[in-house]
């Protein structure tokens, strides 16, 4: 082996090397960051008026949805019901609702007027209501119909 | 978790209950031009307060303008002045706070929950308007504000009554 060819068997190997090099030195570098994004991602922490978290609140609460069905077609009514309960409890308090909130919002998706011009922040945060009208959005009709109005 | 990223989590989470500039902005732009819209019905009935308030020997000071509204009273005998001034909820609307008659003479207070608070914007009704001005009337002529002793508080309970 001549010294060219040991040059080149070097630098054939480094650029084997070089990408695992970078990953793994970005991994260390963002560590906290990647963490709260995977922790996110995964719905564990229960911030509110994220976008990454809501569609897994989603998620969440489609396969809830899908269970209890399931549970119901086996005739086990009260163990979907149990289910339902517990999910919307879930949706509450990841949403940040109150009782007020959760009644105001059925009342809403009933068709009822909104109380109040200007539909209450953290509503609109979570994307429930429109902030000028304070009716229910798309999504807050979802929400409402699926998961409070049991 | 270290106490910063803590108190820059709260920092974070409470942004959901804040409206951003923007939000702010227009909603305060609305909620001022429909006061503006609300002006006459306001004045003619503070107008017709503070004639029956003057007439029962009240202090009233009626100011009322397109920026805003003041309306404070207060009677000899009593801890004062109470009333109302205009001012923007943190949620948005345009709300009248309430002076607390044994506190500050001009600072007023909303409350925090915007059902409880009466609107002046975009809400504003005439007869709700003219109904929670006279019962706040009727609340700062509770025995509890009237400057005297407990005991006489009793009879002035009992004359509540009939």
């Amino acid at each position: 082996m001549n010294t060219l060819e040991i040059y080149s068997k070097i630098n054939e190997t480094l650029d084997i090397l070089i990408w695992p090099v970078v990953i793994v030195v970005i991994v260390f570098l963002f560590k906290s960051t990647i963490a709260t994004l995977l922790a996110r991602a995964a719905g564990i922490e229960g911030k509110v008026g994220d976008v990454s978290f809501k569609v897994s609140l989603q998620e969440m609460m489609q396969e809830k949805v899908t269970e209890a069905v399931k549970l119901k077609e086996e005739g086990k009514d009260s163990e979907a019901q149990t289910i339902i309960d517990s999910a919307s409890q879930v949706a509450a308090t990841l949403y940040g609702l109150s009782e007020d909130d959760i009644d105001e919002l059925i009342l809403l998706s009933l068709g009822e007027k909104p109380k109040r011009k200007w539909g209450k922040t953290h509503l609109v945060r979570a994307g429930l209501v429109e902030l000028n009208g304070g009716k229910l959005t798309s999504q807050g009709k979802v929400l409402v119909n699926k998961y409070l109005n049991t | 978790m270290n106490i910063w990223e803590e108190i820059d989590s709260l920092v974070k989470a409470s942004k959901d209950f804040v409206l951003t500039d923007d939000e702010r902005k227009m909603v305060a732009e609305a909620e001022q031009s429909a006061f503006e819209n609300n002006y006459e019905s306001m004045k003619s009935v503070l107008d017709a307060i503070e004639k029956q308030l003057s007439a029962l020997g009240f202090w009233v000071e009626n100011n009322l303008s397109k920026e805003g509204l003041r309306f404070r009273f207060s009677l000899a005998g009593y801890y004062g002045p109470g009333g109302v001034s205009s001012q923007f909820h943190i949620s948005g609307p345009l709300v009248l706070g309430e002076i607390n008659p044994a506190g500050d003479a001009i600072a007023s207070f909303y409350n925090n929950d915007i059902d409880l608070c009466h609107k002046v914007g975009h809400d504003y009704d005439v007869a709700e308007f003219e109904l929670y001005l006279t019962n706040l009337i009727k609340k700062y002529l509770m025995p509890e504000n009237l400057i005297t002793s407990k005991e006489q508080y009793e009879h002035f309970r009992n004359l509540l009554k009939n």
